[in-house]
């Protein structure tokens, strides 16, 4: 790895970063006739209209809706720069960064979890249908993976939110709120957290799973038929040092890929999820945000979803070139 | 004693509709020491022959039949898997075609060697090397002393940095050095050499023959030469098997071979060399191509490509004769054709 071509993929992932707040901020600011409108009092009756102006642009003024368009995106730039996001209009006015805060750790209990537990689980059972290649272990994930495509995960969230949730009364349908705010890390607590995440985590982790696994399949059986499993085997070594040492080394890197682009959808990937369940996360969040016209969260969590996105792929990058010694970056062959 | 003896091999694939017999009942004996080449066209069963010797094809779909296969004397024919894996790369190892598929693309080419030395290379404190070795001794470090060694041995400079080098960022003929490095590491009685030099362009494969040749005759170990190639042959080969569509059509010493060739493939095949003497112009070709392996012909599998074939060659399929001591043919005709041709 050359450090010239590190630092090129660094500059290059803050430009896009730019890019994406430029994007992020006009956007929203397209074809909407004035956004501070819902703020404005009504005006009475005993107010001029000159007088009413006065009123609105003082209102622009503490939203910081003032000015023209472009002016104020001068403006959120310089905040941003000094790594000020903005406050939300919410009540209490609490800063953008605050609420993110708050909601980050919810969304990171759900999608963490559900992304390693789809990643061993699913390796596991593609290596397996792999070495049952043909037979029902296979075949039974061919199913599945038929099965979890059709039917997206919100669907299968629901089916659980109501047969495990709301008929069987096996896991709670709906989050406890008081789960979050009384959380004191004692062990109650946790598993508390734990009882309340289970029909999320699960109703994500089965699209996991199984794609994790037919992709571990697929690249175990394409491994399999390299020749340099022959030569290992030529050599004499024993199933498992051919299994371990060459075949799932070599089967592994497309699973990387597939795992560094999981991380960058950390934390907008469960919004629908967040919603069926009444999850107090990030996809609740910025729901709630869109529904409030509310424009500094909004566009702070798209500036966060995409700050981390962008990090995660960089990072995979690197990682991949320390996995596979074919890939050396920047270096013209 | 022979390196290897087989005796009746079959192979046979099974496929939709029907079968692919790959492999008709086939002999091979080498004595300990000298090197057989099995030549013939692409297709015509000769890596599926070698895959066989090693046990090593995959058992479904394969079918293999086998009367006798000895190597070294030591019976292999119904050793499982398990027992297999102590033979492989100790007793008979396998050189392969393309060096660089035959190689792990992540794995540093010493420590693909080590494995070998590690799996079978009875690492112990006797065999370490000096008397500062024996004091720090490791099997690790031993194993990765005898690679340097392996690596030594088949010309490679800067054995201790190449150890580190992934196999991308070797050449070509430095990758076949490892692979018959590789191949060497243990000593075994037998190497099986599965088109050696076809991926290599023609100053490099003279190298590497070379290096094959030599290390064969100073390890006195037996070789069979997998190829399509009738000129590197030449040069390497005592004996000689042509192999066509899954029967050996003729087996001589290789001078017998190239001086009077009995099997009108043997000449076509002959025929096909380049030669820097050569004053016909062009070469000769043998029409059309080896027979579709689900829908061989009837009688000589040969017959639809020979110019000297007969009704009897359209029906029967002709045994394999033994005109003289040592040597071995397939056709109907070879007295008529060779009598016509003085």
């Amino acid at each position: 790895m050359k450090a010239s071509y590190v630092i090129k993929r660094i500059l290059l992932t803050i430009f896009i970063f730019f890019v994406v707040v430029t994007l992020c901020f006009f956007i929203p600011r397209i074809g909407v006739t004035d956004p501070a409108s819902r703020y404005y009092p009504p005006q009475s009756a005993t107010m001029t209209d000159e007088e009413y102006e006065i009123i609105k642009e003082l209102t622009r003024k503490q939203y910081g809706l003032d000015g023209t368009t472009f002016e104020q995106y001068i403006r959120y730039m310089g905040q941003l720069f000094q790594g000020d996001l903005g406050t939300s209009y919410q009540s209490g006015s609490p800063s953008v960064i605050d609420c993110i805060a708050e909601c980050l750790p919810w969304t990171l209990v759900l999608s963490v979890t559900n992304l390693l537990i789809s990643l061993v689980i699913g390796v596991i059972i593609g290596t397996m249908a792999a070495w049952k290649r043909g037979r029902w272990q296979d075949k039974a994930l061919l199913n599945a993976s038929t099965f979890t495509t059709a039917l997206p995960s919100f669907f299968i969230a629901l089916l659980l939110s109501f047969y495990l949730g709301f008929e069987w009364e096996i896991f709670p349908a709906y989050t406890d709120q008081n789960m979050v705010s009384g959380f004191d890390w004692s062990w109650q607590a946790i598993s508390t957290v734990m009882y309340n995440a289970a029909l999320p985590i699960f109703s994500m982790a089965i699209g996991g799973i199984v794609s994790y696994g037919q992709s571990t399949r697929n690249s175990v059986i394409a491994v399999s038929g390299d020749e340099f499993i022959l030569t290992a085997k030529a050599k004499g070594l024993s199933n498992n040092k051919v299994i371990y040492g060459h075949t799932l080394r070599n089967a592994m890197l497309p699973i990387v890929t597939q795992f560094g682009m999981n991380i960058s959808g950390l934390i907008g990937g469960s919004v629908v999820i967040e919603k069926i369940f009444n999850w107090n996360g990030m996809g609740t969040l910025f729901l709630t945000a869109n529904g409030n016209n509310d424009y500094p969260l909004m566009m702070g969590i798209m500036i966060f979803m995409s700050a981390f996105a962008l990090v995660a792929n960089l990072l995979t990058d690197f990682v991949y070139s320390l996995l596979d010694p074919r890939v050396t970056l920047g270096e013209r062959r | 004693m022979k390196a290897l003896e087989v005796k009746n091999l079959k192979v046979i694939f099974p496929i939709e509709g029907g079968i692919v017999r790959a492999v008709e009942g086939i002999d091979i004996e080498i004595e300990q020491g000298q090197c057989a080449a099995i030549v013939g066209e692409s297709g015509c069963g000769k890596s599926v022959t070698s895959l066989a010797v090693m046990k090593l094809l995959s058992t479904p779909p394969a079918i293999m039949r086998v009367d006798k296969l000895e190597l070294g004397g030591v019976d292999i024919k119904e050793l499982s898997d398990k027992q297999m894996q102590k033979v492989r790369g100790k007793d008979v190892s396998m050189v392969f075609q393309d060096a660089l598929t035959a190689l792990n693309p992540v794995m540093t080419v010493g420590k693909q060697i080590d494995e070998i030395f590690l799996a079978h290379g009875n690492l112990n404190f006797e065999t370490a090397g000096e008397e500062g070795e024996k004091k720090r001794f490791n099997r690790k470090k031993e194993a990765k002393r005898r690679t340097i060694e392996a690596l030594k041995l088949v010309g490679i400079s800067d054995a201790e940095m190449r150890y580190k080098a992934y196999p991308h960022q070797l050449s070509g003929g430095m990758r076949q050095r490892v692979l018959i490095a590789m191949a060497f590491a243990c000593n075994p009685n037998l190497i099986i050499a599965d088109e050696p030099t076809t991926a290599l362009d023609v100053t490099i494969q003279a190298q590497v023959l070379d290096i094959l040749k030599d290390l064969q005759k100073k390890q006195n170990t037996s070789l069979m030469l997998i190829t399509h190639d009738l000129s590197i042959v030449m040069n390497m080969a005592d004996e000689i098997y042509v192999m066509y569509s899954g029967k050996i059509v003729e087996r001589a010493k290789t001078r017998d071979l190239f001086v009077r060739p009995l099997h009108p493939y043997t000449m076509g095949l002959l025929g096909a060399i380049a030669r820097l003497d050569d004053e016909r112009g062009r070469f000769v070709q043998i029409p059309s191509s080896l027979p579709c392996p689900f829908r061989k012909p009837t009688g000589c599998y040969f017959h639809p490509r020979c110019q000297y074939a007969t009704d009897k060659c359209r029906q029967e399929m002709p045994v394999l004769e033994q005109p003289e001591g040592g040597r071995y043919v397939r056709c109907w005709r070879y007295k008529e054709i060779e009598y016509a041709k003085k």
